[in-house]
């Protein structure tokens, strides 16, 4: 058994030699450098298990409460319907669920782009080659533009940048955004 | 599934409804019982109390608002997770946008021999000022926001936070095979970023 091989049993077990099966444990009788990689393994391991949870803060739940006072139950709007249809909760779907959350992605921001690049015509700052870059006009744009709701827009964009995580696997980014 | 918290899952099933028809005494109850779940989560995805106290209370506010789209197929606790996850790493990406330039324990070493010239970043450390054990302690909880986003979300959740592989892949919307393998990563990045403190000497190891 190679040091790698080795490495990666320790890895998972924490360290731990007395899980380890009989041919890496054999390993370890010859190999000090392994023997000091489980050494540090374990030590982690035992750092991370002393480390205290964080409870929340005196009047935590009042604050939230405070807040929450004000605000109303609103249910989600049309995109997040769309998205909570298309992520099921099942983890098997993870690679699906990327792949409609990035189609998703594309079409909401893609029409948006559009949209915007037909209003004020070309040569304007985005670029194309594989990644989304969405642009916002500067304040004093020029006027007589078409209207475009561009604080809708990236309303949609702030909601669907949380899924960016998702979106990752099938190679979509979302390059930039302003406020 | 079933929640973890003191309450049944009926209890939570029900206060749940409760809530979403506006009731807020119920959906206090729930803040009660996940507070310290959520917050303690965020504070270990960014090290802070009080950008932790912000993004714990909006993940509570949004969880409120969003209740009408809340199905029940996830459970409460997990969906919660979810929310506070999506919030604390796009604000974890944001501070390390903001952080860039600022020295990493990534870099690798300069040679074999150990040219350990550089300094190990930790905001708030002064060796003399903390007795050993919590230094120690900051020392972990450095190395643990060090990690990338995705990592440091999986490492808190199982490592500290005691939740299984499945329902972290609920959480954060990836595979089982996903979770494993990027928990198989932060435990070796940690133990390389603590050897790195042991060959320095700034942390200690007990024979």
């Amino acid at each position: 058994m190679t040091c790698k091989q080795v490495r990666r049993l320790l890895v998972s077990c924490w360290g731990e030699v007395e899980q380890l099966e009989a041919e890496a444990a054999a390993h370890l009788t010859e190999c000090e450098e392994c023997r000091r990689e489980a050494e540090m393994l374990r030590l982690t391991h035992g750092l991370l298990r002393e480390a205290k949870p964080e409870a929340a803060p005196e009047g935590f739940a009042q604050r939230v409460m405070a807040q929450v006072g004000e605000a109303e139950p609103t249910g989600a709007s049309w995109y997040q319907r769309a998205l909570g249809w298309l992520a099921p909760p099942a983890p098997t779907f993870g690679r699906l669920r990327a792949a409609a959350v990035a189609l998703v992605l594309v079409l909401l921001l893609g029409g948006g782009v559009a949209l915007y690049r037909g209003a004020v015509g070309p040569g304007n700052g985005f670029s194309g080659a594989g990644a989304l870059v969405v642009g916002v006009p500067r304040d004093g744009a020029s006027p007589g533009e078409a209207p475009i709701d561009f604080e809708a827009l990236m309303l949609q964009h702030e909601t669907l940048a949380q899924t960016q995580a998702l979106s990752e696997d099938v190679g979509v980014h979302l390059v930039s955004y302003r406020r | 599934m079933t929640s973890d918290a003191g309450l049944s899952r009926e209890q939570v099933e029900d206060l749940v409804e409760r809530a979403r028809a506006g009731d807020r005494p119920a959906f206090a109850r729930l803040v009660d019982e996940y507070q310290d779940k959520i917050y303690g989560y965020v504070y270990r995805m960014l090290g802070d109390a009080e950008e932790a106290e912000d993004v714990a209370q909006e993940t509570f506010l949004r969880a409120f608002q969003s209740l009408p789209s809340f199905r029940g197929a996830a459970s409460f606790h997990t969906w919660l997770y979810r929310i506070a996850s999506n919030l604390s790493i796009d604000v974890a990406r944001r501070n390390r946008r903001q952080n860039d330039g600022a020295i990493s324990l990534d870099e690798p070493l300069a040679s074999e021999e150990g040219d350990y010239g550089r300094e190990i970043a930790y905001e708030g450390i002064g060796p003399e000022q903390l007795t050993a054990r919590r230094e120690t302690q900051e020392l972990v909880r450095g190395a643990i926001e060090d990690l990338p986003e995705k990592l440091r979300a999986v490492v808190v959740l199982y490592e500290l936070q005691g939740e299984s592989y499945e329902d972290i892949a609920e959480i954060l919307g990836c595979p089982l095979g996903t979770v494993k393998s990027r928990l198989f990563n932060a435990r070796a990045q940690l133990k390389d970023k603590l050897k790195q403190l042991v060959e320095v000497g700034e942390l200690e190891v007990e024979q």
